[in-house]
C-alpha cells in the first residue's frame, strides 16, 4: 500500500460518500469560502511543525511508497493528507450542523406536519409541471401560519 | 542533535490554538456542546485505526526515543492524541466560524 492509496481509500472515499449525500447541499457559498480559508489555514500551520519534526527524524515516509518527492522535507502526500482531513471533517460538521439547524426551524409538531403534507401536494403536482394555484396557495398559508406562530412567541 | 519528543512538540503547537479558539468563540462552541464533541471523538478514532493500516504497511515510521512509550496496537499514544486534536482544531474552527454570524 502506497501512501496515495492510503489517501484514496481513507480519505477520498469517505468524501466521496459524504459529498453524494449532501449534494446540492454543498452548493453552499459561506460553506465553501470558510473551508477553503480553514483548509489553507490547516497547511500553512501545519507545514513548519510537520518540516522541522521530519528534520529532527520524529517521524519519516517510505521513499518506495511515496512518490519520491519532497517539498521541505515532506512528500506531497502528507500535503494532501492535512488539506483532505480538513475537508473531512469540516464537511461532517457542516452536514450535521445543518441537519440539527433544520430539526430546530422545525416548529411544532402541527407545523410539521402540516408543512409536510403541503411539501408533498406540491411534489405531486410538480411531477405534471407547474405546481397549481391550490399547492402554491397551502405551502403559503403553511409559511404564513409559522410566522404568525414566531411573532406570538 | 538534540531536539524536542513528539509529545512535548505536539502539545506546544495545539494547545494555543484550542486556548485561542475557546477565548475567542467560547459561547458558540458551548451552545454546541452536544455536537462537535461526538464528531472529533469519531474522527479520532476513525484515523487512529487508519494509522495503524498505515503503520502496518510502513507508509510511516516513527523515532522510538522520542516517544513516551504507550501503544495501542502499531499506534504510538501521541498519535492518537494528534488526530484528537487535530480534529479539534478543525471542528472548533469551523464551529465558530459558521455560527459566528449566524446567530
Amino acid at each position: 500500500m502506497t501512501y496515495a492509496d492510503f489517501l484514496l481509500l481513507f480519505l477520498v472515499l469517505p468524501l466521496s460518500v459524504l459529498v453524494i449525500f449532501l449534494r446540492r447541499r454543498l452548493f453552499d457559498q459561506r460553506y465553501l469560502v470558510l473551508t477553503g480559508i480553514l483548509m489553507l489555514v490547516a497547511l500553512v500551520y501545519m507545514a513548519p511543525w510537520d518540516h522541522l519534526a521530519a528534520v529532527w527524524g520524529l517521524w519519516a515516509w517510505a521513499n518506495s511508497q511515496t512518490w519520491g518527492l519532497r517539498w521541505w522535507a515532506i512528500p506531497p502526500e502528507e500535503y494532501l493528507f492535512c488539506v483532505l482531513e480538513a475537508l473531512l471533517a469540516i464537511t461532517l460538521t457542516y452536514a450535521l450542523l445543518t441537519r440539527e439547524a433544520r430539526k430546530g426551524e422545525a416548529g411544532t409538531f402541527l407545523s410539521r406536519q402540516r408543512r409536510g403534507e403541503a411539501a408533498l401536494r406540491v411534489s405531486q403536482d410538480e411531477k405534471g409541471g407547474i405546481p397549481t394555484q391550490v399547492s402554491r396557495r397551502n405551502h403559503l398559508e403553511v409559511h404564513i401560519e409559522e410566522s404568525e406562530q414566531e411573532e406570538r412567541s | 542533535m538534540t531536539h524536542w519528543s513528539y509529545f512535548p512538540y505536539l502539545l506546544v503547537w495545539a494547545l494555543p490554538v484550542i486556548i485561542v479558539q475557546w477565548l475567542v468563540g467560547g459561547r458558540y462552541l458551548w451552545s454546541e456542546r452536544n455536537l462537535w464533541p461526538w464528531i472529533v471523538l469519531s474522527l479520532c478514532i476513525y484515523f487512529s485505526l487508519a494509522d495503524a493500516v498505515a503503520i502496518r504497511a510502513g507508509i510511516w515510521h516513527f523515532d522510538t526515543t522520542s516517544l513516551v512509550g504507550l501503544w495501542l496496537g502499531p499506534v504510538p499514544i501521541e498519535e492518537v492524541l494528534f488526530y484528537l486534536l487535530t480534529a479539534t482544531m478543525i471542528v472548533q474552527g469551523f464551529v465558530i466560524t459558521w455560527r459566528s454570524k449566524r446567530s
